[in-house]
């Protein structure tokens, strides 16, 4: 009977309508065919390049890695500083143009400060390990024409962050009025830290203004020292004249003095105000503010002050030094010869760290009782503590990203010095990263649409 | 061999002979799984549109492609309709008391009472022919469920039109 069914419904299907197939099903099946096929090798072509980049996405994925901060930590110094991104340093009319770099001073202790190549003042705080970029009041780096002048091979420091890092200080130049007309106002300004506000500002004057191109404290937080340039021009499009100058400062309105000093002097001060100022192969002590006199040591045999100290084996330039903090010591970074270590009432002088053949400089920071805690170029760029009495390998505190020569809060160190973990920093996208992060997404749609098309073909 | 633009062309003037050659069969299931001309016809291109698009594989066996494209696409259709659940018709099952030729539903009437799954089951095992596995295999459904399918697909056309009773006995 069912026979019979099938014959109604073949009748049925006799009284279908004739039906229109467009002329063009081919041609648009065609096209089909080729998008599908597309897309496949399209997918495949994502699938091949993902798993060829994928040690690169990784690697590129862990640098942008954050912790939490745990505000449980104490105050320390981070055991890695990393270098920021030139993007971030942009300049326009004098001013910095990212979003990020900001007047807001209030960091907190701060744990390392220092310089960009660029100019831009950056402070990592203590207590989290936060990167500050700071737009300084008047700070001199900040105008396109100083940063042009000042910034180059020499490795100038530019601000200083006290011992216990509640104090950044900085060269300032404060432009009034238009153009060519503008006078110059010049100086150091010291920020208070924990609280954003500008403490002090000790102003320097000579000539059309004083670049401060180093600044360092005594080891007590009390004096500054600093070196840099007197000018005879200075407007907001040049800059002329550059005599170098030394200086320090104290406390005191009346307690700083700065001299005319040989090209590429440096200078280091205690807390009784006495000073060492280092030029080339000349090692000067400038006299506490009540002494008298001063005395000089010559390196090499053509001494011709009170006495000569053959402390120097080839001869080199000395880099830098620093007073010990009962003014008994000099530290001394010379180049080519390593760390040595002058007793300034005898004269006598040791090594306490040699270069070694790989050539390493070493520049002294701060003592620590018995122990020096250094800048060191050896095997890269490191913050480093070496022990007076007893030389031993130096030991790595702080591993220093490129373009990272900082200040150190050394007071936070430690006896003995200790460093502490803390998250790397977080920048804002770049052009390339975003550009890179829709690629990249371009780049899995496809390989997942790829593979959609593939795993869900109809078997024939 | 010949070259690619050949062979491209050879191709297309099978498919266009395929198409000449099947379309009033295909048409003639589409209406039946459809019961609206448009509706077929919009079934039978679609299957086509597919066809072209794979016909280097399928051109050895186009029509069993294009068929099972087809109810593929009803398949769609019903589990599409899913969320809508089936419900009995309760008091309008009932046959109706009166059996006046003129109010007597036709099969075409009879066959738009049924659900689209059991309209599409229909088809396949009384007017395609099809075995409930090949049925099963088809629809990408189970064989049970085939069973079950056609067993209410019948019932419910013997409701509808009662004068088809005799027409429907199920095949064993």
């Amino acid at each position: 009977m069912t026979d019979t069914l099938k014959d109604h419904l073949e009748r049925l299907a006799a009284d279908a309508p004739s039906l229109d197939i467009p002329a063009d099903t081919w041609a648009r099946g065609r096209r089909r065919h080729r998008r599908a096929v597309t897309v496949r090798a399209l997918g495949a072509l994502a699938l091949v390049v993902l798993l060829g980049l994928a040690p690169l996405l990784v690697a590129r994925l862990d640098t942008g890695t954050v912790q939490p901060a745990d505000p449980s930590r104490s105050l320390g110094v981070p055991d890695r500083l990393q270098g920021v991104p030139a993007r971030l340093a942009d300049r326009s009319d004098g001013a910095w143009v990212h979003d990020i770099v900001t007047d807001d001073l209030h960091t907190g202790v701060g744990a390392a400060a220092w310089v960009t190549a660029e100019g831009l003042p950056v402070v990592v705080d203590a207590a989290a390990g936060g990167y500050h970029l700071l737009d300084l009041p008047g700070f001199q780096l900040t105008s396109t024409e100083a940063a042009s002048t000042w910034i180059g091979y020499t490795p100038y420091t530019f601000l200083a962050l006290s011992p216990d890092g509640t104090h950044l200080a900085y060269g300032y130049a404060d432009l009034d009025g238009p153009g060519r007309s503008a006078t110059v106002t010049t100086g150091i300004r010291i920020v208070d830290l924990p609280t954003g506000e500008v403490q002090r500002s000790i102003p320097l004057t000579g000539g059309a203004g004083v670049a401060v191109t180093d600044i360092s404290w005594s080891s007590g937080g009390t004096w500054l020292a600093w070196s840099g340039f007197r000018t005879t021009s200075w407007t907001a499009s040049s800059i002329g004249g550059h005599t170098p100058l030394v200086g320090i400062a104290g406390p005191g309105r009346d307690e700083q003095v700065h001299k005319r000093a040989p090209r590429n002097s440096t200078v280091s001060v205690d807390d009784d105000g006495a000073g060492v100022v280092v030029s080339g192969r000349r090692l000067t002590l400038l006299p506490a503010r009540n002494s008298r006199g001063s005395q000089a040591f010559v390196t090499g045999p053509t001494a011709r002050v009170p006495r000569s100290i053959r402390w120097s084996r080839t001869g080199h330039a000395v880099d830098s030094a620093l007073l010990s903090p009962d003014g008994t010591q000099v530290a001394v970074g010379a180049d080519g010869e390593g760390l040595l270590v002058i007793d300034v009432p005898s004269g006598r002088w040791r090594l306490v760290a040699d270069d070694g053949p790989d050539s390493a400089q070493t520049r002294p920071l701060a003592w620590s009782g018995d122990t020096l805690v250094t800048d060191a170029w050896r095997e890269g760029h490191h913050i480093e503590a070496v022990t007076v009495r007893r030389p031993t390998e130096p030991r790595t505190l702080v591993t220093l990203g490129p373009g990272v020569t900082p200040s150190i809060a050394t007071d936070l160190l430690g006896t003995p010095p200790h460093t502490v973990d803390r998250p790397g920093p977080h920048w804002p996208w770049s052009p390339d990263r975003w550009a890179f992060t829709i690629a990249l997404t371009i780049l899995v749609v496809f390989a997942v649409a790829g593979a959609a098309t593939v795993v869900t073909r109809r078997p024939r | 061999m010949g070259t690619r633009k050949e062979r491209l062309a050879a191709r297309e003037a099978s498919f266009e002979s395929f198409v000449r050659a099947r379309t009033t069969a295909l048409g003639r299931t589409a209406y039946l799984l459809t019961g609206d001309a448009h509706a077929a016809e919009d079934l039978v291109q679609s299957a086509l549109l597919r066809a072209a698009e794979h016909w280097r594989r399928i051109e050895t066996s186009p029509e069993a492609y294009v068929r099972r494209t087809m109810y593929h696409l009803q398949v769609s259709a019903w589990r599409k309709r899913g969320e809508v659940r089936e419900h009995d018709l309760g008091g309008f099952d009932a046959a109706s008391p009166v059996c006046d030729t003129d109010l007597r539903l036709s099969i075409a009437d009879a066959l738009a009472g049924l659900t689209v799954k059991q309209r599409t089951v229909l088809v396949l095992r009384f007017f395609e022919d099809l075995t409930e596995s090949q049925t099963a295999d088809a629809l990408g459904i189970s064989r049970g469920t085939v069973k079950s399918t056609t067993r209410q697909a019948l019932d419910r056309l013997r409701v509808l039109a009662p004068h088809l009773a005799e027409l429907v006995e199920e095949r064993p």
